[in-house]
């Protein structure tokens, strides 16, 4: 009986255990929701890269350049630097950079300044950092405190390409006719030693050489173009600083270094050459920024066009009407330029002016003597002989905005000279209304075509050595650079421009990046990394994240 | 009168003169007393019921023979004749199994729990004096099937077979015919304001659909609850019980339950009653602070926080936006400096939830009735009274704080064996309730606006960022600089907030409930089958007006109630077949006919057959349908929740839901006025679907609102329905009791809730006007009550075996399986709500009588891992094994049994829905004096 009892209990146990066997597990609960526990990323891979060394060869981008200086904490920011820390996933080695002395940026020698500290973020604009927080000593000295290498982020701002391949180059007994104060940091024992040279030593097993070209156009435009474009001479020692190098110049210098830093079977990353025009520098400031409800121009107004009246006319006369200036009292206008590409009217101008019977009456109205008439047709003759109103074809150079509208102290100088009263002279010396914006002030477009035709050569030349090498793989800074001054590129949760200070890629000098943008083109290397090699950083998410790169240093930093 | 004075007076005569009585005593086959045994004079209401020590007395107006009948839940019922004036009967009942039992739910009619046509639960005297659990109610949770889910100490929400939430309006839950729910919600809170326990006399529970016998709502179950009638069951019964929640969250805590009862028979003719229920406990604490919005994010980790209990922090902003509104408004210095914002979502800083309620979990209930059996047999009239009021926790779309709410009814009810005729109202106060999230949202909204706050996290976001700081840095520093001035909890400040906001009922300044509606509910049937001999013929009827009144604060009744009606008409036939000496069978035929001033009428019939084969099996298989009407909410409301506006779906409602909008700019130069006048007719019939916005929204690509699939419009709600077939088994073993069943149920218009956009000008589909107003913002968005197309089934089974092992001991145990079968993939954005695990066990071990007077329980239950969804939030419960146990004395010198008691004696923590506060132990001792 009791028998039976058990037995029977023991059956339904059995059931009951059936019921247990079959019990889920949250995930899958979760799987019956269709609510996927987030797939796992997969593990990183190093690819066909040997990641082990890795060095850096560049301009001012490779080097960390921001805010119009060097500092430490933008070196630490520096593409290279956030590359490094991915590639030490994947067995990169450590990363040594030439850091500098403090975070004001600038440099001095021998105790005495030769470059400013870094601009900061003043309310509404770029200012000087000692504008912010007063007066600050330099202590990254070149005679006494330079790092300690071998450096594996070789770049160094302002070089060129030709620059690279230059022995002495970082020689301080070269500086500061023929070396470069960064490049100098990085010599140490083997002061002629050049660029190529530095990396070649430290028999690199992957390299990054980035900007190549960048400045070969650079200085040229942040001049207003006031070099010379040298194509076509094909030796680089007789360049003024702000020329443009001749592409075959370029070429050779290319692809001579990237066959010595493939000759050992290092794999890199190269970068095209990015239309700087779109940058900041070049786009920030209107060609119409002379507003007629300022108070200091629009009460100048009805004068301004009474006296460009009787110029226009001459314009008229002499067939060139499109040179006519006006302001508007209703709208924004255009400022006055010197336009060095026009045929210089001078002559013609103080002919026409001089021929003019009403003209000692204009000249009266200004308070001279009739017989000035002569001196002041001559006068306007110069300055107006290649004048004309911007369009919106011309680009100003970011400092022009402190600029325009001021007085020109030298000009007020020369028309007193001239015999005009000081006041007189201070009217016609506004600058950009009433005296033409000097040259280096403005790209005008056939500069701008200039840098153009220059930058698609260098492409051209680094697009066919990386296509024909295959330990090579290109990054499209160009395009990167035009998205983000035309729809901007996402990066994480935010969409970034190249607009100052607001678009949250470029600096404030215009021209250099920010830490996020830097990040960003760190990414875009790792994505053509992965492309080209078969690692796999963006899969994997070993990328950096926008949030931990700032887009401003704080003015306390130091 | 003057004819029936005459025969009172006789039978008053009759009783003078003619006087029989008896006494005796009842026990079980082990010679164990059996207190409260049911002693009556078969054919009359005459009758008493046993004492402590098994014995009974009665004295009966008329001389022998008559028959006397001695019965008791669990045991066999015997009766015996008496044949002589002071007459001694010993009845020795043998005891039953649980399949003896009788139920009266399943076929509105007396019938043993194993011939019944349904699957059908029984929780009677035995088993509410033995339950481990606290009280009877949570007694349910060992029940086999049935599904507790536990929204506070004092708020039990009940289902079986699936599709549960704690707005459980698919399940009906009636005390004594009454339906227990609440007018504004539409769902009964637990048995906040039910019954006390020493009134209880069984309660029984049917799963799954009985709209055939039950009408709208008995949807998913339906719950009975019976007191005892005062005839039957007079004398003073009283209960204490004292002891302590335990929880990691709120400590330990004192609690206590309090009932009491008091029947007296004045006369044959007249008796009456009243009961009284005071419970006061603190309720299980809800602190958790898991991040609905990311995994493993905590306020510091994460901008986007939302806590599961921390509230406010759901008032959230895309900070993109924020800084593109303020450039709109010339607030940003430069209007690129928007380009150097993330757009991310930033919340608030909440509040969590033990600053914004105190816990109190109380519960007060009185009843009272006065019975009256005129001609001193089965016809009786009876009023009952029933007023409740508490407070406690209830997790709908947001956690509420239900604090002194009131609920009363009265009820007049005329009935004999074939037939009952009952009137009832149900009226609510929702007293000082208040919603705990608003609560939260409008605190932080008072002392900073939401606007100005996250205007001023993105205006210090820039300035941190144009100062050189990460973009952690900057959501570090604008967090701090757009909290400034907040409110903390304990200050004056805060307190004075609170006080402000948990009084204003409006939902954009305050968080208090308002409502007071109503319903009216008539309910009638009569059993033909004293009349007709060929089958049992049952016709009834039900009618029910509602009377809507929250003063405009949660239904659109702004301009005085709202009332509507629905009735049902129904009729069953039950007849049984001999077919062999072995074989019967029985055959169950009902179809109800409802019909709501706003539906269509509906007909849900049902079938059942049951074949008893040898007296110890029965094979049971039936087809029922089930259909739910709307809800009031469904089809009256109409409340702006601060992030849309909810618009009830009946037709009347659309064009009361009114208010006035302020066009764009943009949308003015296309033409239109500064401002329009929106009805709630817009969200259902010039909408757009929520998909089709916010990939528009996301991708601004035009041609997403040209696509038809794009409009929204939908249709007005109508009545969900359910078809639900069932195959059982009882058997009786030698020693085991078998009951097993199996269930198939098909969903049709499932209803449910989705979001949709009205544009202020244009008419959807148009590609071209509405599309701009929608790029223009020109919109409001609306919840909507519709139905869905999907198609949704559930089935299950649960098995059920009971025995005796070693002599006294009960042992018994039940296992249930539920699943959902729904094509989510194919409905993404449909959510169920089935919120039930694939499956439960349970189990009970015990003895009443281990030793003289002493006996014990134990009870377990596990549940497997589960998905809880819900509007509140959604998430896993995680399985649990709860243990609870007794055990009990029974002095019948004092007429009192003294129970001790844990629930939950692990201590593991649990829940059963995600959201609410985790389940502790609760350890308590109680004395109960004259309960029989």
């Amino acid at each position: 009986m009791k028998k039976n009892i058990m037995n029977t209990k023991y059956i339904w146990l059995i059931a009951l255990l059936v019921g247990f066997n079959a019990c889920n597990d949250p995930e899958d609960v979760l799987a019956d929701f269709n609510i996927e526990t987030p797939e796992a990323l997969p593990e990183l891979t190093s690819g066909s890269v040997n990641f082990s060394n890795y060095v850096a060869i560049g301009a001012s981008f490779t080097a960390g350049f921001t805010d119009g200086a060097l500092f430490k904490a933008a070196q630490e920011n520096s593409f290279p630097n956030t590359l490094s820390k991915q590639f030490a996933k994947v067995g990169g080695g450590t990363f040594t950079q030439p850091l500098m002395n403090d975070n004001f940026g600038g440099l001095a020698l021998g105790g005495n300044r030769i470059q400013s500290p870094r601009l900061v973020f003043g309310g509404s604009g770029p200012v000087a950092l000692e504008s912010i927080i007063g007066t600050v000593t330099v202590t990254t000295d070149l005679a006494t405190n330079n790092p300690t290498g071998p450096f594996k982020n070789l770049g160094v701002p302002g070089a060129k390409s030709f620059h690279l391949l230059a022995n002495g180059y970082g020689n301080l007994a070269n500086f500061p006719a023929a070396a470069n104060p960064y490049a100098i940091r990085l010599t140490e024992s083997a002061p002629n030693a050049s660029l190529l040279e530095l990396a070649m030593a430290q028999n690199p097993t992957f390299f990054t050489l980035s900007e190549i070209g960048g400045n070969d156009v650079l200085s040229y435009a942040t001049s207003g173009g006031t070099g010379v474009n040298q194509a076509g001479n094909l030796d680089p020692s007789t360049y003024g600083g702000n020329d443009i190098t001749d592409p075959n110049v370029f070429a050779q210098v290319f692809s001579n270094t990237v066959t010595a830093l493939t000759s050992t079977g290092a794999k890199g990353a190269v970068t095209n050459v990015p239309y700087i025009t779109d940058l900041p520098h070049f786009t920030t400031v209107p060609y119409n920024p002379l507003d007629p409800t300022n108070s200091s121009f629009g009460p100048q107004i009805p004068t301004l066009n009474g006296i460009f009246g009787q110029l226009n006319q001459v314009f008229a006369f002499l067939g060139v009407p499109e040179r006519s200036i006006v302001f508007s009292q209703t709208a924004a206008s255009a400022v006055v330029i010197q336009d060095e590409s026009l045929t210089n009217l001078s002559a013609q101008i103080a002919g026409v002016l001089q021929a003019s019977p009403t003209f000692p009456l204009f000249v009266q109205s200004f308070g001279l003597p009739a017989e000035a008439a002569t001196l002041v047709a001559n006068l306007l003759g110069t300055v107006y002989g290649q004048a004309r109103q911007a369009t919106a074809d011309d680009l100003f150079v970011l400092p022009s905005s402190s600029v325009i509208g001021t007085v020109n102290t030298d000009s007020v100088a020369f028309l007193m000279s001239q015999g005009l009263s000081q006041a007189l002279a201070g009217q016609f010396s506004v600058e950009g209304i009433s005296l033409p914006l000097a040259d280096k002030w403005v790209l005008i477009p056939e500069e701008q075509e200039e840098i153009k035709t220059a930058t698609d050569a260098y492409n051209q030349t680094i697009a066919s050595v990386a296509a024909s090498n295959t330990n090579v793989v290109l990054v499209d800074l160009n395009s990167v650079l035009t998205q983000l001054a035309s729809t901007g590129v996402p990066f994480d949760d935010y969409v970034m421009t190249a607009d100052l200070v607001t678009g949250g890629a470029v600096s404030l000098d215009g021209i250099h990046l920010t830490a996020r943008g830097y990040a960003l083109m760190a990414n875009k290397f790792l994505e053509a990394i992965d492309d080209e090699f078969g690692t796999n950083f963006m899969a994997s998410g070993n990328v950096a994240k926008a949030g931990d790169y700032p887009t401003n240093y704080s003015p306390l930093l130091q | 009168m003057k004819t029936i004075l005459p025969y009172l007076l006789l039978l008053f005569c009759g009783t003078i003169y003619s006087q029989t009585t008896i006494s005796g005593s009842v026990v079980d086959d082990t010679g164990q007393p059996l207190p409260g045994a049911n002693i009556i004079i078969l054919g009359t209401s005459t009758g008493t019921v046993t004492d402590f020590d098994g014995n009974f007395s009665l004295t009966y107006s008329q001389n022998p023979p008559f028959n006397v009948q001695a019965s008791i839940v669990g045991f066999e019922t015997k009766s015996e004749e008496v044949t002589s004036n002071n007459q001694v009967l010993n009845f020795v009942l043998k005891e039953g199994t649980s399949l003896d039992e009788v139920v009266i739910s399943a076929s509105r009619t007396p019938e043993r729990i194993f011939e019944s046509p349904v699957t059908v639960e029984r929780l009677g005297l035995k088993e509410i004096k033995n339950t481990a659990s606290v009280d009877f109610y949570d007694g349910l949770e060992n029940l086999k099937g049935v599904d507790v889910n536990t929204n506070s100490l004092t708020f039990k929400s009940v289902n079986t077979r699936g599709f549960a939430t704690f707005a459980n309006n698919r399940f009906m839950q009636l005390v004594d015919g009454m339906d227990n729910s609440t007018p504004a919600l539409n769902f009964p809170i637990g048995n906040l304001v039910g019954m006390t326990e020493t009134d209880v006399l069984s309660v029984e529970l049917l799963p799954g659909a009985s709209s055939a016998l039950y009408g709208a709502n008995a949807f998913n179950g339906i719950l009975f609850m019976r007191s005892k009638n005062p005839f039957d069951y007079p004398g003073i019964s009283a209960s204490l019980k004292k002891g302590i929640t335990s929880q990691k969250a709120a400590g330990d805590n004192d609690y206590i339950d309090l009932s009491f009862r008091a029947a007296q028979k004045f006369s044959n003719k007249l008796a009456g009653k009243i009961n009284f229920g005071y419970l006061q406990g603190t309720d299980w604490a809800a602190n958790s602070r898991v991040d609905k919005n990311s995994d493993g994010g905590t306020r510091e980790t994460n901008i986007n926080y939302n806590g599961v209990n921390v509230y406010g922090d759901l008032v959230s902003a895309n900070l993109k936006d924020v800084a593109k509104i303020l450039a709109s408004r010339g607030l940003l210095p430069n209007p690129a400096l928007v380009d150097l914002v993330p757009s991310v979502d930033v919340s608030r800083t909440g509040y969590d939830e033990a600053d914004l309620t105190d816990y109190n979990a109380e519960s007060i209930k009185a009843d009272w009735g006065l019975y009256f059996r005129p001609w001193e047999d089965d016809f009786e009239i009876s009023y009952v009274g029933k007023v409740g009021t508490g407070s406690t926790i209830y997790q709908g779309s947001n956690r509420y704080y239900i604090n002194g709410f009131f609920q009363a009814q009265h009820k007049l009810e005329l009935k004999n064996d074939n037939f009952f005729l009952r009137g009832y109202v149900v009226s609510d106060k929702a007293g000082d309730s208040y919603d705990m999230v608003f609560t939260a949202a409008n605190i932080l909204n008072s002392w900073k606006d939401h606007n100005t706050w996250f205007g001023e996290y993105t205006g210090a976001y820039i300035t941190a960022t144009l100062a050189g700081a990460t973009d952690a840095q900057a959501h570090s520093a604008a967090r701090a600089q757009a909290e400034t001035g907040r409110y903390e909890p304990g200050t004056p400040e805060y307190t004075a907030a609170f006080n402000r906001v948990i009084k204003d009922p409006s939902f954009l300044t305050g968080s208090k409930f308002q409502d007071a509606s109503k319903y009216y509910h008539t309910d009638a049937n009569y059993n033909f089958g004293h009349l007709i001999d060929w089958a049992e013929i049952q016709v009834g009827g039900s009618y029910r007006k509602y009377n809507l009144n929250s003063f405009g604060t949660i239904y659109t009744d702004f301009d005085g109630t709202i009332d509507y009606s629905e009735y049902g008409l129904y009729t069953q036939i039950q007849k049984n077949v001999e077919l062999n000496d072995a074989l019967e069978l029985k055959l169950t035929g009902s179809i109800r006919y409802d019909k709501s001033e706003f539906f269509d009428g509906f007909y849900s019939p049902r079938i059942s057959a049951g074949l008893t084969v040898n007296q110890n099996h029965n094979i049971r298989a039936s087809v029922q349908t089930g259909f739910r009407n709307p809800t009031t909410q469904d089809l009256f409301i109409g409340l702006d929740t601060g992030s849309y506006i909810l618009a009830g779906s009946a037709p009347s409602n659309l064009e009361r839901y009114s208010r006035p909008y302020d066009i764009s700019a943009n949308g003015q130069l296309l033409g239109q006025p500064s401002s329009i006048t929106q009805t709630a007719a817009a969200a259902y019939n010039n909408s757009y679907t929520r998909a089709a916005y916010l990939n528009f929204k996301a991708t601004g690509d035009a041609s997403i609102l040209a696509d038809p699939e794009s409009i929204g419009n939908p249709s007005l709600v109508k009545p969900e329905q359910v078809t639900s077939a069932e195959v059982g088994y009882r058997g009786k073993f030698e020693h085991v009791i078998v009951d097993f069943s199996a269930y198939y149920n098909s969903y049709k218009d499932f209803i449910s809730q989705n979001v949709v956009y009205a544009p202020f000008y244009g008419t959807v589909g148009d590609n071209s006007l509405s599309v701009q107003a929608m790029a223009n913002a020109d919109f409001k968005d609306y919840g909507i009550y519709t139905n869905s197309e999907a198609d949704v089934n559930s089935y299950g089974a649960s098995l059920g075996l009971s025995t005796k092992i070693f002599g006294g001991f009960d042992l018994s145990g039940s296992y249930t399986y539920a699943k959902l079968d729904f094509d989510r993939s194919k409905y993404p954005d449909f959510v169920t709500n089935f919120n039930t695990p694939e499956h439960k066990f349970k189990a009970s071990f015990g003895n009443t009588e281990l030793f003289k007077n002493f006996g014990f329980n134990v009870a377990y239950r596990f549940s497997d891992d589960y998905y809880w969804e819900a509007t509140f939030g959604n998430g896993i419960v995680p399985e649990y094994h709860v243990l609870d146990a007794q055990i009990s004395l029974t002095v019948p010198s004092l007429k009192s049994i003294f129970k001790a008691g844990a629930t939950n004696l692990t201590g593991e923590e649990y829940y059963t829905a995600y959201g609410t506060g985790f389940i502790g132990s609760m350890y308590y001792v109680s004395w109960t004096i004259n309960n029989l």
